[in-house]
């Protein structure tokens, strides 16, 4: 009892502290951006008259960038404008004004930074789903069919780049299937706000980017995974444990996959990277 | 989507507009820092070895 509580106390300790530095990271994070942005030449006023009137002839004078500069509040000092931006995301959660598109950034990023995750947590979801418990299963075989079947799979998952299988699958739900591909959502929900049924719209029209960004990963997952087992299944505490009359996939899931699925495990945060190397993705589901 | 969102962000650094780089930036790095969270309470749930030091 008395463990129990040390436990418990620590784990909220921990748990705190992690918050704490996850505070401080993105506030240093949000720093950075801002500061750095404020180090390079010219700001957002200057560049919004010249994308105006640029190839017009129209002279800019100081008196019009200064007067955007004003209507924007760009002329406030940084630190001023810096603190206000980061007192409005931790009071309101609101990002402020995206001034190239004239909305809020939190109507900019919203919608997209939701699906976006929703696609790329799914397809993290799936990979783990068919990787382990598969992977498990093709270490502890045998006879080599499976494996070789699973193995070449993987390879293609892993050799196939991610815009190639997107657009075979694009053409085969276009011409094959006669399906409507274009899009996240169907026609009717288009600009429609968030809704339960736009959501389950989506999630049906989502296996494809799901497959696209999943395959590759499951592959991957998927050969740790077997490679571990293979490894672990060999070793001393295994066979204690078929000793002591332990079998199957209790045996498996208690003793050797405990240990083959940590590198996995521990990479979680590796398999969001869809979501920050965006500029690189495929974007035919923009 | 995706792509969008990246390619905001590129507009947004060659534009200076703070506000939104810095939102699309702190929106990414929060989801990276719950992912990484995750994956030490899992590791800590499924290896014995791995213990929290409560002093």
């Amino acid at each position: 009892m008395a463990s129990n509580a040390a436990t418990n106390e620590a784990f909220w300790r921990f748990l705190l502290g992690r918050l704490l530095i996850a505070a401080l990271t993105l506030l240093a994070v949000s720093f950075m951006i801002y500061g750095l942005i404020e180090l390079m030449p010219g700001d957002y006023a200057e560049r919004e008259l010249f994308r105006k009137y640029s190839g017009t002839g129209v002279t800019i004078t100081q008196t019009e960038i200064d007067q955007v500069r004003a209507q924007l509040g760009l002329d406030r000092p940084f630190l001023v404008r810096y603190g206000e931006w980061l007192w409005h995301v931790m009071t309101r959660f609101d990002f402020g004004p995206a001034f190239r598109v004239e909305t809020s950034v939190n109507a900019l990023i919203g919608d997209k930074f939701l699906y976006t995750f929703v696609l790329v947590l799914g397809a993290m979801v799936f990979s783990y789903l068919i990787a382990i418990p598969v992977g498990i299963w093709v270490a502890t075989r045998k006879s080599g069919w499976a494996d070789g079947v699973v193995t070449l799979i993987s390879y293609l998952g892993l050799a196939l780049p991610n815009f190639a299988i997107a657009l075979v699958l694009l053409m085969l739900n276009a011409f094959v299937f006669n399906l409507d591909v274009t899009g996240l959502v169907s026609q009717e929900f288009r600009g429609q706000p968030f809704s339960l049924a736009k959501f389950l719209d989506f999630l049906g029209h989502a296996y494809i980017p799901l497959l696209v960004l999943g395959w590759s990963t499951t592959a991957f997952q998927l050969q740790t995974m077997r490679g571990l087992m293979k490894d672990e299944m060999g070793k001393l505490y295994v066979t204690a444990a078929q000793a002591r009359g332990l079998s199957g996939w209790p045996m498996l899931i208690k003793y050797p996959a405990r240990h083959a699925v940590m590198p996995i495990v521990s990479t979680i945060g590796f398999d969001f990277s869809p979501l920050t190397n965006c500029p690189l993705s495929p974007r035919f589901w923009c | 989507m995706l792509g969008e969102l990246g390619q905001e962000l590129l507009l947004a650094f060659l534009d200076a507009d703070q506000n939104t780089a810095a939102g699309i930036l702190v929106c990414v790095t929060t989801v990276i820092i719950a992912a990484n969270f995750l994956a030490d309470v899992l590791m800590a749930v499924l290896d014995p070895r791995v213990r929290l030091k409560g002093r």
